[in-house]
């Protein structure tokens, strides 16, 4: 019984030793190229412990299972040339690495780190800067993407790549990363299944998330802020975005978040605060929006007539210069249980529920969608004058257009 | 002193003064007399230069009155029941007053008989007729000026107030040109020199008064004007 | 001329009226700040107030002092003074004070519960109001004669000027919509003093973007030095011609 415990246990020394066993330690004063001769010499699942220093070996080419762990951050310099790591094998690790200045090109989407066709990878706590692209995941499954840190380059739009782009890549994890100054924070097309949590994405040129024909993602806590264009999600459906924080995407053609032909997706306690348009809907169906808050935006909704079925319920709409817009008299959505800062209505029966209903789109906002010069009447006394008349004599604005239980505090 | 000279003034079409010519004296206080409507106020409003007039002029010794606001140097007002910026009190008042007019030799009698010290700090607006009376003309005779105009002067005056200033215009009436208007002729028949007499816009006579009295035999002023009135409608 | 406006404006400035309007104004732009959660839509509120307030206020005010201190004016015209000396005394005085009552109870609210970036655009604005609407005053106070047709007509051009200019603007908007029209959005508010300013903060609070088209091409009129230039000129010449037409007025008035 005793030998048969100790032979177990000797057996599970044995391969945890031969598994990390081959850690191969690359110093910047080895050769000319250090990390490529290390890689030579590496098998599979082996291990690279990359010390300090910088290391410029144009581009680093990944094609077999490995582990690269940076000590103290080792600095890897693109020199503006080319692609810095391509990895085209499953079950690559990079960590604790700095890339920098991968080159820039009008053919090649020159990345960071990029990945061919490679799956099960990790990429974590990484700082990567003034690169063309930062992480591009290029028809590869099943990676973690985590705790990076990728600040675009100082450089005029059609110059600047995306900080974390999928193309055809489902099932990734992409957590806890900060994106700052590339032209879209993220950007998936043809992803499915993939968990974005806990993102900054701030100071894009374009979006801080730019997604189409990507279902059944989910995004969570993630932050957006004061992007060029906001975040726009597009072509999909089944999208769960939740406890995510949309701030100060201002600019006229700037959105907190533009949905287009979205079906059965839910957006649920995220926040809106100051953005020109916190969202934007358009062609989209049986979607809910439900506990988010609208703070301080121009406009908190703007839903075209193409949009149906939609369920807008408990969320609160406050010191947004225009609650709600839409383009048309058909109203095919349903709003219930919102709380309207702009309410002015009683609750005699104490349940909370304002009595009468309230209409979420003044008649300024109805005239300047039939007539958008009148927005030079904005925030004039006779707009005022408008909007009351339209109060007390709703008639211009859409019939159905109403939520018949306002709330009257704002739900928490 | 004062020259006027074919003086007309009209509101629209409406004629209010009519070839008017006079020539008034230091030394005079002539009595401005008439029905209600006839234009002594705009006759004194054309002098002072609060109202244009169409046609002639008027001279102040010598300079036309549209030549600048300098001649006003030597005319004190008291308008028919004046008013004042509320909030202002006496004192402020008197002290705007000696600054526009930047004159040395003040005549300050009157201030002193209606005891406006007394009531210097209270604000205009809480002041009664009568002492807004008592306050312009005072005014009037502030910077000892060689043309006095008094529209009404004793409307309004209780009978002490009224004396006072009766006194002091007889008093000042040799070294001034006085020119008064007043519905009440007693009045005018214990101060006034000359009369005269305006009816619709133009300029009956203007006589010494004592010899208008020698005409018509009577002793009192009021009798002597309406016998002459009555004298005219017969004529006509 | 200064010794008749300091006189008239210690006079003005102690009435009763001027020291409770400015502490009705503290107040309510005060209150703007705690009754609503955030600050930028106080600083709106403020202003709003104002555009409204300053306007009638201005004008309502003026006009009937005017007619009040009508035989004061008398009495120093009487006075060895030239009537162009007092005209401009009665004026400067007038809306120096209204513009001192109105200027320091909204500065102070707007420093004491803000960071002030809005401060100077807001005076500015008061200020321009002021100047304006008290020019705009004299001139029907000095033009009709009446008391009570002076203010009738002021009361007018107070809603004139508030609600039915813009009722037009949107009528002319509504049947020339088949043209482009965008252009012209800035071009009908230069007629509205009141408008013009509204624009000029609009578009200093950056709620342009919400705009849209007009608001893109009224941003780059009035982001060009000659755009910006032709706006202040425009609100200038607000002020001054009517005075210059009130002083004209003035000059050959029979008191």
């Amino acid at each position: 019984m005793n030998k048969k415990l100790s032979l177990f246990f000797f057996l599970i020394c044995y391969s945890l030793f031969s598994l990390k066993a081959n850690q191969i330690r690359v110093f910047p004063k080895n050769g000319i190229n250090p990390i490529h001769a290390a890689l030579l010499i590496a098998k599979d699942y082996d291990t690279l412990l990359v010390q300090t220093g910088t290391y410029a070996e144009g581009n680093i080419l990944l094609e077999k299972p490995i582990t690269l762990i940076g000590i103290n951050y080792p600095c890897i310099d693109g020199k503006f040339k080319g692609e810095v790591f391509t990895v085209s094998a499953n079950y690559v690790t990079i960590i604790g690495f700095r890339i920098i200045n991968s080159g820039y090109s009008d053919l090649n989407d020159f990345a960071a780190i990029q990945l061919m066709n490679s799956d099960f990878g990790k990429f974590i706590n990484n700082k990567l800067e003034g690169n063309y692209f930062g992480i591009f995941l290029h028809n590869s499954h099943y990676n973690r993407i985590e705790k990076n840190t990728i600040i675009g380059p100082a450089r005029v739009q059609n110059k600047v790549g995306n900080g974390i782009h999928l193309w055809n890549s489902s099932h990734n994890l992409i957590l806890n990363n900060h994106i700052k100054k590339h032209r879209d924070g993220l950007y998936f097309e043809f992803s499915r299944q993939v968990l974005i949590a806990n993102n900054t994405s701030e100071e894009n040129l374009r979006y801080g998330l730019h997604f189409m024909f990507s279902d059944s993602d989910v995004y969570y806590m993630n932050s957006f802020i004061n992007n060029g264009a906001g975040v726009a999600v597009m072509y999909s459906h089944h999208v769960t975005m939740a406890k995510n924080k949309f701030i100060h995407n201002w600019g006229s053609s700037a959105y907190g978040l533009l949905l287009k032909d979205i079906r059965d997706s839910k957006v649920l306690n995220n926040e809106f605060t100051k953005n020109t348009v916190a969202i934007y809907m358009d062609g989209c169906s049986r979607s809910e929006l439900i506990k988010n808050n609208f703070n301080n935006n121009g406009y908190a909704l703007r839903m075209q007539s193409n949009c149906d079925d939609n369920l807008i319920r408990l969320n609160n709409f406050r010191a947004n210069t225009f609650d709600y817009a839409t383009n048309g008299f058909m109203v095919l959505n349903s709003f219930n249980y919102n709380y309207w800062d702009k309410y002015t209505g009683y609750d005699l029966e104490k349940d909370g529920i304002g009595d009468q209903g309230y209409r979420p789109m003044n008649l300024l906002t109805k005239i300047i969608e039939e007539y958008p010069t009148t927005i030079v009447l904005l925030q004039s006394f006779l707009s005022d004058l408008l909007n009351l008349l339209e109060k007390v004599l709703p008639s211009l604005t859409p019939e159905n257009l109403i939520d018949n239980n306002p709330m009257m505090n704002p739900i928490s | 002193m004062i020259q006027i000279k074919d003086l007309h003034k009209n509101y629209g079409k409406h004629q209010v003064l009519k070839n008017i010519n006079v020539e008034l004296e230091r030394g005079m206080v002539a009595g401005l007399i008439g029905q209600n409507g006839t234009g002594k106020t705009t006759l004194i409003k054309s002098i002072l230069g609060l109202t244009q007039f169409q046609k002639g002029d008027i001279l102040v010794e010598g300079v036309s009155v549209k030549a600048g606001p300098e001649y006003r140097n030597n005319i004190g007002y008291m308008a028919q029941m004046g008013r004042y910026p509320e909030n202002m009190n006496i004192a402020q008042l008197f002290d705007m007053m000696k600054k526009i007019r930047t004159i040395d030799k003040r005549d300050e009698e009157l201030y002193e008989k209606f005891q406006l010290q007394k009531i210097a700090h209270q604000n205009l607006g809480q002041l009664s007729g009568g002492t807004i009376q008592k306050v312009s003309a005072a005014l009037a005779f502030l910077f000892n000026p060689d043309i006095l105009i008094l529209d009404e002067p004793t409307a309004g005056l209780d009978p002490i107030a009224s004396e006072i200033l009766k006194e002091k215009i007889i008093k000042e009436s040799t070294k001034k040109l006085i020119l008064i208007t007043s519905h009440i002729l007693n009045d005018l028949d214990e101060i006034a020199s000359h009369a005269l007499f305006l009816q619709e816009g133009s300029l009956l006579f203007f006589e010494h008064i004592k010899s208008l009295k020698e005409k018509s035999g009577h002793q009192k002023l009021g009798k002597t004007i309406a016998e002459i009135m009555l004298e005219r409608e017969l004529k006509k | 001329m200064m010794k008749i406006t300091k006189y008239l404006s210690l006079s003005i400035l102690k009435s009763r009226f001027m020291v409770s309007y400015g502490f009705i104004l503290f107040i309510l732009c005060s209150g703007l700040f705690f009754l609503s959660n955030d600050m930028d839509k106080a600083i709106i509120g403020i202003h709003n107030v104002l555009l409204i307030l300053v306007p009638l206020v201005v004008m309502i005010y003026s006009v009937s002092q005017i007619y009040q201190s009508n035989d004061f004016i008398r009495l120093l015209l009487t006075q060895p003074i030239k009537r162009k000396v007092i005209f401009y005394s009665q004026y400067i005085s007038n809306t120096l004070v209204l513009l001192l009552v109105q200027t320091i109870p909204i500065a102070l609210s707007l420093i004491l519960f803000s960071d002030g970036t809005y401060l100077f655009p807001i005076i500015l604005n008061l200020v321009f109001l002021t100047f304006i609407f008290s020019s705009i005053s004299s001139l029907i106070a000095y033009k009709i004669n009446e008391k009570v047709r002076g203010i009738g007509i002021t009361i007018f051009l107070g809603i004139y000027f508030l609600a039915i200019y813009d009722g037009l603007i949107l009528l002319i908007i509504q049947l020339m919509s088949d043209y482009p029209i965008e252009k012209y959005g800035i071009l009908l508010s230069l007629f509205n003093p009141i408008d013009l300013c509204r624009i000029l903060f609009i578009f200093k609070m950056d709620i342009s973007a919400l705009m849209g088209l007009t608001g893109a091409i009224m941003e780059k009129f009035i982001g060009s030095g000659l755009g910006s230039l032709i706006i202040y000129a425009t609100l200038f010449l607000w002020a001054v011609i009517p005075l210059v037409f009130a002083a004209k007025l003035f000059n050959k008035k029979d008191y």
